[in-house]
């Protein structure tokens, strides 16, 4: 019966086909199938394998299995009977939902005839005519009709999304060519200012934005943050320059002169920028306006240490009194079209305003490469520094004028000095040199600088007699103001020596190493006109002393004189004669208290008529000619010779 | 003795202008070109220290302190210093400046490899060419050197290119005669340096700032690591008896 192979082992006892369905297949594994089947044929089986004995496995099986079918055939036939119900029963079922559903349906189209197939129980439930149908696509007269209109509609809405995209585009090209007038005016205005120099590039924090760098790249820190500016695009394609929070509307520095209180003279400022500028234009304006903010920030900040060099800082000026009468004034102020439209003046305060403001921005220059220098010199390892000295920017202006402040004062002295000596008869004389600036060579800029920074010295050669002469040196320092070399020069004659060199030498300090000394300085004039004071009398007793020793021709022994024998005075500026020291002559260079210049003092003490007298002479620079005083020479001769007794 | 602390990059001779625009840019400042000019000294065999150091000593002048430094160092062992004389072709240039450069300090982990650094010591003295002659250098060695600077927040930027003089060959005394000279090689070198005081936090601060400059440059400039025997400047000859 079965037909699996011995080798798969025994099959675990089964209590035979539980179902029909499994006596249908076993029927069907027999060779013949349902056909061969009948009742006969199964008993003979049956009893020859029971009289064959039980031997054969299959034997046993068929054994095995015919028991149970025999005890269980009665069950199996209930349920299989009871299947058999049940699926009849579910067909049943099946159909008549069929026919109700069917029945329903044909009741919405057809009451009478489904009304005898319908279920009462659900016709209760749902009534008629609650289920319909309809035909799906199927052409109604309604729809044909419509297709004409849907295609006219179709071609309608296509026309007018074609319309519609028409005008989009263009419109965008309409805007397009706008944005391509826009750029091409952006980017030749950047290109104009790319090429005029201006380095363009673009800027750190927003990279899709030009910027272009008006500022100094050796500026103070505060500076050099706004020395950029983006440059974007306005509305109108033109180039907004937004320089930043310092740069507010344009600055100038300006220079004023005061001449007691009132406005003489004044440096130029440019005009404002109209709105409409060529972007160059603005760049540069920006980059002047930051120019002068730094000027004035710089200046304010050196003005606090020259608060002794009558220096005087205000809210909006910084005050710079020369002398009693004349102030400078520095200022920053807006250019608004009212200040720049005075006419420019020539006289000669003008001029003088403009030079110094001039001035100011060279100097401002100067410092800045000055910086530039400092960033190597600063490499040599030291530790960080505090913010930088001030620049000096007014202290040379603040030198300069107090240089020509006491260079006149010492020409005026000079002259006075001279003119007092000639109208005595002496032949006195000054000369005045000053050190042309020297040119540049190759590095012109530094050495403009140098020379702006402080003032040429003045060279005043004087000779009171042919051999006493001198050199003044006037050196011009910022820390020390001007102060004065003085140098004995060897007389015209070469074998002489100037006599002051050894009676009244200039103060020289000597240094440790031998041979060579330090320059001393005079500090002021006080103490220079002192030493003048002091050497013109000197030179001339001095000078007289040769006269005195000159070999007189006839007239001692004519007149039985004893020659007198003559010394200089202790004092040094006078002679006396040696025996009663009673009688002499002094020289004496006062300085008239008034105007301060210098007049010549003689006083004599000799013989006249056998009495002695005593007589003064003055020569002062106030007095043309030589009315009052006389000639020197005539009057020492004469008060020498008449000193003997 | 500070120390020069500095990073090495290579620039190809195409990339030269290119390089210098970045540099100017970076800085904001135009480049400084020099002309200088190097002389390497050996010290004769046999010699040790700097003989004529008392003397110097006794002058007290401002140099002697380095020179003293110089001795010690000598003493111990012998080197190759050079002399440095910048823009030696303008008649108003400072004269030449004595360097004296350490072997760079071994790797540590301090500072990354790609950074160098070495005891150096600078000594600018109108003396110098007498004395190192009365101390028995004899010149090894000249070249001159052509170089571009920037500087910015104490970093130095050069690059530097070397220009061999043929031994036997006059001197260039012109910038016109410098064409006539080959350079060495076909690249440039470019340093970043600065120079610090030899003390921990300076160095420290120095590794930082080197480093933020390999940072900006990537892309750019490339920053190798150098073996330190690049940069020996020690004599190895075989010393006599002292």
């Amino acid at each position: 019966m079965d037909s699996r192979s011995p080798l798969q082992g025994r099959p675990p006892v089964s209590r035979g086909p539980q179902s029909i369905l499994e006596f249908i297949h076993r029927i069907n594994a027999e060779p013949g199938g349902f056909r061969k089947l009948n009742e006969h044929d199964l008993r003979k089986q049956i009893a020859a394998q029971h009289a064959s004995g039980h031997d054969n496995d299959v034997d046993v099986d068929m054994a095995d299995v015919s028991e149970p079918e025999q005890t269980v055939t009665a069950n199996d036939l209930v349920t299989a009977r009871d299947e058999i119900l049940r699926n009849i029963h579910a067909a049943h079922q099946t159909a008549n939902f069929t026919l109700d559903l069917i029945s329903l349906l044909l009741s919405k189209e057809n009451p009478a005839q489904a009304a005898a197939t319908l279920n009462p129980e659900l016709r209760n439930l749902v009534g008629i005519g609650t289920l319909g149908a309809t035909t799906l696509d199927a052409p109604t007269t309604l729809a044909q009709n419509r297709v004409g209109d849907n295609m006219m509609v179709s071609i309608g809405k296509r026309l007018i999304s074609v319309n519609a995209a028409a005008d989009s585009a263009l419109e965008s090209a309409k805007r397009l060519q706008q944005e391509v007038g826009l750029e091409i005016k952006y980017w030749s205005e950047v290109l104009a200012v790319s090429e005029g120099g201006w380095s363009t590039f673009r800027l750190p924090n927003e990279p899709h934005t030009l910027g272009v760098k008006f500022g100094f790249s050796n500026a103070a820190p505060d500076f050099k943050a706004s020395s950029i500016a983006p440059m974007r695009r306005a509305e109108d394609g033109a180039v907004s320059l937004e320089p930043g929070k310092l740069v507010g509307q344009s600055k100038r520095f300006q220079v004023s002169i005061l001449g007691d209180g009132e406005v003489v003279g004044k440096s130029s400022l440019a005009k404002p920028l109209p709105n409409d500028a060529p972007l160059e234009s603005r760049v540069r304006e920006a980059r002047d306006t930051v120019f002068a903010q730094e000027l004035w920030h710089e200046i304010n900040r050196e003005g606090r240490t020259l608060l002794g060099h009558r220096v005087r800082l205000e809210r909006s000026a910084v005050t710079y009194a020369v002398d009693s009468k004349k102030t400078l004034s520095f200022q920053l102020v807006t250019l608004d079209d009212q200040i720049s439209a005075d006419p420019s003046e020539t006289t000669a305060d003008y001029g003088e305003a403009e030079n110094i403001n001039v001035t100011l921005h060279l100097l401002l220059a100067n410092a800045h490469r000055q910086n530039d220098r400092r960033r190597y010199d600063k490499y040599e390892l030291k530790e960080k520094r505090g913010p930088p000295q001030p620049y000096s920017l007014l202290l040379p202006i603040v030198t300069y004028y107090q240089h020509e402040g006491t260079v006149e004062q010492c020409a005026s002295f000079f002259s006075a000095l001279v003119s007092v000596l000639r109208s005595a008869g002496l032949d006195a004389s000054c000369t005045m040199t000053e050190e042309p600036i020297r040119d540049g060579g190759t590095q012109p800029l530094a050495a403009l600088g140098t020379s702006l920074l402080s003032p040429s010295d003045v060279q005043f050669d004087l000779t009171i007699t042919p051999e006493s002469r001198l050199r003044v040196l006037t050196k011009a320092s910022p820390a020390f103001g001007t102060r004065f070399l003085v140098y004995l020069q060897p007389p015209a004659q070469a074998d002489l020596r100037n006599p002051l060199s050894t009676c009244f030498p200039p103060y020289t300090q000597d240094s440790g190493i031998p041979g060579s000394n330090v320059d001393t300085f005079y500090d002021t004039t006080k103490q220079l006109f002192w030493y003048l004071t002091g050497a013109v009398p000197r030179a001339l007793a001095l000078s007289y002393m040769a006269i005195v020793h000159e070999p007189r021709p006839d007239t001692a022994e004519a007149n039985g004189h004893s020659a007198t024998h003559w010394i200089v005075h202790s004092s040094d500026k006078g002679l006396v004669d040696y025996d009663t020291q009673s009688f002499g002559i002094y020289f004496d260079v006062p300085l008239d208290t008034e105007t301060g210049l210098p007049a010549l003092h003689v006083a004599g003490d000799f013989e006249e008529d056998d009495k002695k007298i005593h007589r003064e002479w003055r020569w002062t620079s106030t007095q043309a000619g030589s009315e009052s005083g006389g000639n020197l020479e005539q009057i020492v001769r004469h008060v020498l010779s008449n000193a003997g007794f | 003795m500070p120390h020069e602390i500095f990073l090495t990059a290579v620039v190809n001779e195409n990339d030269f202008d290119a390089a210098v625009k970045v540099l100017g840019g970076i800085t904001a400042m135009r480049e400084q070109q020099h002309i200088s000019r190097v002389c390497y000294y050996i010290h004769d065999v046999g010699v040790r220290g700097l003989p004529s150091i008392k003397e110097i000593q006794k002058e007290k002048g401002p140099t002697s302190a380095s020179w003293q430094e110089l001795h010690q160092i000598l003493l111990k062992q012998s080197y190759i210093l050079h002399t440095r004389h910048r823009d030696f072709l303008d008649p108003t240039s400072p004269g030449p400046v004595l360097r004296f450069c350490d072997q760079p300090d071994p790797e540590s982990n301090r500072y990354p490899r790609f950074i160098t650094q070495r005891k150096i010591l600078e000594i600018n003295d109108p003396r110098t060419g007498k004395i190192l002659a009365d101390s028995k250098f004899t010149l090894k060695s000249e070249m001159v050197e052509e170089s571009y600077h920037w500087w910015l927040n104490d970093l130095e930027y050069a690059l530097t290119r070397i220009l061999p003089v043929p031994p036997g060959s006059p001197l260039p005394q012109q910038v016109s005669d410098l064409n006539d000279l080959q350079p060495l090689s076909s690249f440039w070198m470019l340093y970043v340096r600065t120079w610090v005081e030899s003390n921990p936090e300076r160095m420290q601060q120095a590794y930082v700032r080197l480093n933020q400059v390999k940072n900006d440059f990537t892309g750019l400039f490339e920053f190798k690591t150098m073996d330190r025997r690049a940069h020996d400047t020690r004599n190895m000859e075989p010393r006599g008896s002292a």
